[in-house]
């Protein structure tokens, strides 16, 4: 089965579509590439996934539980049994609720869906370990009473969420940087710390919006093997980018989107030669006068 | 200066803690009953100062209504204690409640708004508050004239007219406040507030149920407001609505804000200067808004952090490449 599906995922802003019927899935344990023009509706989607939007029309399932669906118009909500009982603390009636209800972001991430972001969205003045700490925040419960009373159940949480973080910052070469803020670091460190925070909500899928623009050459290939690290480790990676080098260089398999539809799916060998995908990059041939 | 406060921070925290302690229980012995007054309303409005600074200094959201919970709170005190012959001190928990409740209840709904329309919600809620009690609620909250012949607290029988014992009753508590509120800052609580106050998108990402994390500052805020109101309802016996008036609620919002966002040594600073110092000056009330307003006019242009302020606010306000931590040592 495959670990995140996409049906007839459509997105309207007022009367623009964002996205036109994609269709695709990700497998286990595979790294896919998402590319297309500017504008073509990539970080949309990624935001569908992710949970910032609702989708217009279509669904997401990952692993085999609904993630995403349009919202419920208040008719739908009024006659749904469910929704009347939902703030009943009783299990079987919530969970009922949980299959039909939009998850907000966090859910998804504790999920298991980890994301970065295109535009880099650090805790820019806390430390590199702050940031990274995070992550283990959705793994973890210690409330009001836990903090004031320190109960041996939440000192060990504390124990737990500073390791997590410093293994991950081991992971992806941070750890010198550990006490420095966020907002000092170097840019590509900068989308390091941003990989290392998402990889510390334990994910078995990592998205990444864009992770090699603005980077030079010697730190995209760092990145590249840092992606393959993390694909060996278990984790699945759902990768947007505009960097051919780098898309074409890791990815399995790639699909390909132009004004928001589906146009190619494959290996990037097949993509590259596919002329949908070439005219949607490099524009129609024009007869020469 | 900075000396002083680098060779403070050597010494082990718990000796100067319980110095601080012997300090302020020692303090009013030597004052005569109006100075310990003074003592006790300052303590009063730290307490308010810090469960404010939950909302405002960690969590990073607007609250300007925050006297309205403290009202609620000594109304909830009043009402048990005069209708009910509850004991004053066995009406603290309720007042707490009352005061978490109304908090949950307000902020639920407005808890999307941001900024400047949060600021107005609270505003009306104070507002909304101080009417309710004015117009006498099912005739028991006695109107403009509010409530009076509250107990006083009944404790080892000790002679509770004395200003003396409300400041150490105060003192208690004050402990632990800051007690509970320096846990709460350095938790994994605290540091969902941080990431919301920091960048709640990405904070959301990253699996903090920002809606929760936000309410429970509106909620522990609130309810310990609650508390504070019903220990001022226990020393004045006479309360009224205008304890939730608008300017409570700017005090307690500039004590936070001029003290030092965020920062539990900047509330105390804060409540010395919005407090304390109008009251020792007395006779020159006429001038006291326009100290206010001075203050705050060049607080704001020459220190917008505060006097005393956290790090990292102080950070956020500045930009962080001014104050930089030590760099640790790199390999390459």
């Amino acid at each position: 089965m495959a670990l995140l599906e996409i049906y007839d995922l459509t997105k309207k802003f007022g009367g623009l579509l964002a996205v036109d019927h994609v269709d695709f899935a990700i497998n286990q344990g595979e790294i896919l590439g998402l590319i297309g023009p500017n504008g073509a509706g990539k970080t949309t989607i990624f935001n569908m996934i992710t949970g910032v939007y609702s989708p217009t029309a279509g669904e997401i399932y990952f692993q085999g539980e609904r993630i995403a669906r349009p919202p419920l118009t208040w008719r739908e909500r009024l006659s749904t049994p469910s929704w009347w009982m939902s703030w009943l603390p009783i299990a079987p009636l919530q969970e009922k609720w949980d299959r039909v209800r939009i998850l907000p972001p966090h859910e998804i991430t504790e999920r298991g869906i980890a994301r970065t972001f295109q535009t880099i969205h650090l805790f820019n003045n806390l430390t590199v370990l702050e940031n990274v700490m995070a992550g283990p925040h959705c793994r973890t419960q210690a409330g009001v009473l836990g903090a004031i009373f320190h109960p041996p159940a939440q000192q060990a949480e504390e124990a737990y969420i500073v390791g997590e973080a410093e293994h991950y910052l081991e992971f992806m070469q941070l750890s010198a940087y550990r006490d420095e803020l966020a907002c000092n670091l170097p840019y590509g460190h900068q989308r390091r710390l941003e990989i290392a925070r998402a990889l510390a909500t334990r994910p078995s899928l990592l998205v990444l919006d864009e992770p090699a623009a603005g980077l030079n050459e010697q730190e995209g290939l760092e990145l590249v093997a840092l992606i393959r690290e993390i694909r060996d480790s278990g984790i699945t990676v759902l990768l947007i980018e505009h960097d051919m080098k780098v898309v074409m260089g890791i990815c399995e398999r790639i699909v390909v989107l132009d004004y928001g539809a589906r146009i190619a799916v494959g290996t990037p060998d097949e993509v590259q030669a596919n002329p949908r995908v070439v005219t949607a990059y490099l524009g129609e041939e024009e007869e020469e006068v | 200066m900075e000396n002083l406060l680098t060779r403070l921070r050597q010494v082990n925290p718990l000796r100067w803690q319980l110095g601080l302690i012997a300090l302020a229980v020692l303090l009013p012995l030597p004052l005569g009953n109006y100075y310990r007054s003074v003592l006790w309303r300052t303590g009063l409005y730290i307490m308010l100062g810090l469960s404010l600074n939950i909302i405002v200094g960690y969590a990073g959201l607007f609250q300007l209504g925050h006297a309205a919970f403290y009202a609620l709170g000594a109304y909830t005190a009043a009402l048990l204690n005069l209708y009910l012959d509850v004991p004053l001190l066995l009406t603290l928990p309720a007042s707490i409640i009352v005061a978490a409740l109304f908090g949950y209840l307000i902020t639920r709904p407005i808890l999307h708004l941001q900024g400047d329309y949060l600021c107005i919600v609270t505003i009306a809620f104070g507002e909304v508050v101080r009417l309710v009690l004015v117009n006498n609620l099912f005739g028991i909250t006695g109107g403009a004239n509010g409530l009076s012949g509250i107990d006083r607290p009944a404790l080892f029988g000790l002679d509770w007219r004395q200003p003396i014992y409300h400041y150490y009753l105060m003192l208690i508590f004050l402990v632990i406040t800051i007690f509970i509120v320096q846990r709460l800052e350095h938790s994994r609580l605290g540091r969902a507030w941080m990431y919301v106050r920091e960048d709640e998108v990405a904070a959301e990402a990253m699996g903090v149920d920002t809606t929760r994390v936000k309410l429970l500052a509106f909620v522990l805020g609130s309810g310990w407001a609650g508390l504070v109101g019903a220990l001022y309802a226990g020393k004045i016996t006479v309360i009224s609505p205008d304890m939730s008036k608008f300017m409570e609620s700017v005090i307690m919002f500039c004590i936070v804000v001029l003290g030092g966002t965020g920062s539990i040594p900047g509330i105390f600073v804060g409540t010395l200067g919005m407090i304390t110092l109008p009251e020792l000056f007395r006779p020159l009330k006429a001038w006291r808004d326009a100290w206010l307003g001075f203050a705050m006019v060049t607080m704001m242009i020459l220190r917008p952090e505060g006097l005393w302020p956290s790090r990292r606010v102080r950070l956020e306000m500045r930009g962080a490449k001014e104050v930089s931590l030590p760099t640790p040592a790199m390999d390459d």
